[in-house]
């Protein structure tokens, strides 16, 4: 109960029928990735890609009735065709909202694509550099919230 | 929409993230794990003064995280655990978002490798 990870922590798991370097082809290819990272009605609207170690994603996701999501993706590890560790930002340069890492493993004729989410606390926000504890205020949780939402 | 889903959690979430934020509320959340407390037996393995252990303890009521009654001079605390549930649901949008994004990408992938298959098998 101290940390309540449980509670910050989304796994996923799931078997597509396709070889890892197909996926991998469709996730690391900045002229793919936006087109199924969604959701459905989005549009991603890119400003950087850069789909490499030390590398980044920053774009805008744009909802059915023109809301636009802020989002910036800095990729702290590539392993091509094995995993990919990534942290969220609430828009460009924006405090880091999450750290997901993507796992590629062959399993028979497919691919086991597993994503870990483990979302960041308050605490974390006020360690993360350049933002001072004012810019946490409730308000920008509130709208961190549906950022996330979007990511 | 699960957006829309999302932002009626917001305040909710807001006020959660915040009281979990603190290592002292935690602690506080732990002892009430336990079972119910009065107010001098959380302020106890802390070393803080009570008016800071009563201002932690406000901010876990606002969250929803605690309930506190009055007992003669005696205030007593209880947790709720039930408040952690917009915790939950968050984390389910989430999962959903995730599940739709990874059918997505099967479907890309299932796209690209029938078109692979077809250019292979033209003559």
């Amino acid at each position: 109960m101290k940390d309540y990870p449980a509670d910050r922590t989304l796994l996923i798991r799931r078997v597509i029928a396709a070889p890892v370097d197909t996926i991998w082809g469709a996730w690391l290819n900045p002229e793919s990735l936006p087109k199924w990272w969604g959701p459905d009605g989005f549009s991603c609207r890119t400003k950087r890609i850069d789909l490499r170690q030390g590398g980044e994603w920053v774009f805008d996701m744009i909802a059915p009735d023109g809301t636009v999501f802020p989002n910036h993706h800095r990729y702290t590890l590539v392993r091509p065709q094995t995993r990919i560790e990534y942290t969220l930002l609430w828009g460009e340069d924006g405090p880091k909202h999450a750290d997901a890492w993507v796992d590629f493993e062959p399993e028979g004729q497919g691919t086991q694509v597993t994503l870990g989410m483990v979302m960041v606390t308050v605490e974390e926000y006020r360690n993360a550099k350049g933002f001072g504890a004012e810019a946490l205020g409730l308000q920008t949780l509130g709208k961190l919230a549906a950022i996330i939402g979007a990511a | 929409m699960l957006l829309s889903h999302m932002a009626k959690h917001d305040p909710d979430l807001s006020l959660l993230f915040h009281a979990l934020s603190d290592p002292t509320r935690r602690a506080m959340l732990e002892r009430l794990a336990c079972g119910p407390a009065a107010v001098t037996e959380l302020a106890g393995p802390s070393g803080l003064k009570l008016p800071t252990i009563l201002r932690h303890l406000s901010v876990l009521e606002q969250a929803g995280l605690i309930h506190s009654a009055k007992d003669g001079r005696i205030r007593s605390c209880r947790l709720n655990p039930q408040a952690l549930d917009p915790m939950k649901g968050w984390l389910d949008t989430q999962r959903a978002q995730w599940e739709a994004r990874l059918d997505r990408l099967d479907d890309y992938v299932t796209k690209l490798m029938t078109a692979r298959m077809e250019k292979d098998t033209a003559p």
